[in-house]
């Protein structure tokens, strides 16, 4: 399992996140991204790594 | 991750800008392949990712293609996208046309970052997805259309054009029955070369907005206007001139772009017809070999300008303060620091990371409507056409290579 943090003031609404792990990112009304699950299942491990590269703002953190 | 650290200046002891020779007048066009970056370009790139330019004011500024590079060129603070100051590089020679000051794309901050989130709300993955129905359809009645006009016609003008403008319409909320009207509105806005006709379609445009935020004023509506109505203008948070202004140009920003892709994307799969058989193969390839075909094609021409407003480096490259840079995605999107193989079209690489939407808070911010919509035009084309194929396979493609935007002009096919 690993943990994921989002940074909601860093956000600029992107939706990369989205984009590479949908399972565990989404966004709200304002494109504000949201955490769909706390802790990624190891099958999703390489996406939520993919999302936190692809976001621009480096508003997401992974930790094992 | 860049390979071209190594041969980088020392920032300590680098050279002021304007005290070193150009390298090339800017822009440049001469190609050597269809689906190739200029060729004085590819030249640069190898050996100078931060490479010293003449605009056409006479001014240098920085000319950026390492993958890197643009990304630090897009993200960092630093760099600012006013056009209105003096050291933004400047294309034309000619004065900011007031037609682009103070829209969305020369914001900076959190005056950018304000206006910014009333869009991106509208334009999420979730809200895209949602609108696969419609693509499709607005898709599929094209593609009639070109089905009824018979082999050897032109998807350009059957289907390229036709649905990206269908589909901003649906999502601004624009009616089915004023689409030529918009259609006609918008191009003379974009290709007029008089600037007389260019102010009479922005004045015709902004009233045509007008009156469709009164109705919004008056009925609700599911749409984009609707939405930003209720929520932004009822509230005082944007001024009625304000929601016109991000409301046309979100219009004008998505459609061209989409409709470019389309062209010049089935043209380079026509081109490569073992990729084209393996998407036929594998649908499940296509959002991928979307990604790709945005890394791989080179539409943006002119690339992204900005100014520094700091001493920055940039692919160790110290760009001192108040000098311009032009970042240009289609050559970062060839590193092969980056992309193995860059110069091949290979639809089961995964380009997620390409930077033809751009990169940091002026990204793109329909991306995930533009893929979808993308997807579902490639998809349903090879599809509802198993045998399509260029009318010509000899001839030279007809492109338009001098204009904002790559692109090819004509596309006939056959099936
Ligand atoms: S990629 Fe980053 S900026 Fe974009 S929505 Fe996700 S967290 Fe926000």
């Amino acid at each position: 399992m690993v943990k994921v943090n989002i940074d909601r003031d860093r956000c600029y609404g992107l939706g990369q996140c989205v984009l590479a792990a949908p399972d565990v990112f989404d966004q709200d009304d304002d494109g504000i991204v949201w955490l769909l699950v706390e802790e990624a299942r190891p099958e999703q491990h390489d996406e939520v790594r993919q999302a936190a590269l692809a976001c621009p703002r480096q508003a997401i953190g992974v930790a094992d | 991750m860049s390979s071209h650290s190594a041969a980088a200046p020392d920032p300590e002891t680098a050279t002021p800008l304007h005290t070193l020779a150009p390298e090339l007048a800017f822009p440049q066009f001469e190609r050597s392949a269809p689906f190739d970056p200029p060729q004085a370009y590819t030249e640069l790139s190898g050996r100078c990712p931060v490479a010293p330019v003449s605009m056409a004011d006479g001014k240098p500024s920085w000319l950026i293609t390492s993958f890197e590079g643009v990304r630090t060129t897009l993200s960092d603070p630093h760099f600012s996208s006013d056009m209105s100051h003096p050291g933004f590089p400047n294309r034309t020679g000619k004065p900011v046309d007031d037609l682009l000051k103070d829209t969305l794309g020369a914001m900076d901050g959190e005056r950018h970052r304000y206006y910014r989130r009333m869009l991106t709300g509208e334009l999420t993955v979730r809200r895209a997805k949602a609108m696969r129905p419609v693509i499709t359809q607005i898709t599929d009645e094209a593609l009639d259309q070109l089905a009824a006009a018979g082999p050897g016609a032109d998807l350009v003008k059957h289907v390229a054009f036709v649905v990206p403008s269908r589909v901003a319409c649906h999502l601004v909320g624009i009616p089915l029955s004023d689409y030529e009207l918009f259609t006609g509105m918008a191009a003379t806005l974009m290709d007029s070369t008089s600037s007389d006709d260019q102010f009479a379609a922005l004045q015709n445009m902004v009233s045509y907005f007008d009156t469709l935020v009164t109705d919004r004023e008056h009925h609700d509506r599911d749409d984009l206007l609707g939405h930003m109505v209720r929520r932004y203008l009822a509230t005082g948070e944007l001024t009625r001139d304000m929601l016109i202004r991000l409301a046309w140009t979100t219009m004008a920003a998505g459609q061209e772009t989409t409709a470019h892709m389309i062209g010049l994307g089935v043209a380079a799969l026509l081109r490569h017809p073992d990729q084209l058989e393996l998407l036929r193969r594998e649908p499940h390839l296509l959002p991928g070999a979307v990604d790709e075909l945005m890394r791989y094609l080179p539409l943006i021409q002119f690339g992204i300008p900005r100014v520094a407003m700091d001493d920055v480096e940039v692919d160790g490259q110290t760009v001192t303060a108040g000098e311009g840079v032009v970042a240009l995605p289609p050559l970062a999107n060839r590193d092969p620091a980056v992309f193995e193989r860059p110069d091949e079209l290979d639809v089961r690489r995964n380009a997620r990371q390409h930077l033809t939407f751009g990169y940091g808070p002026h990204q793109c911010p329909a991306h995930a409507l533009a893929r979808l919509e993308l997807e579902v035009v490639y998809g349903r084309l090879l599809e509802r056409f198993p045998t399509l194929r260029l009318a010509d396979s000899d001839a030279d493609l007809k492109v338009q290579d001098k204009d904002i935007m790559y692109r090819v002009s004509e596309l006939a096919v056959t099936w």
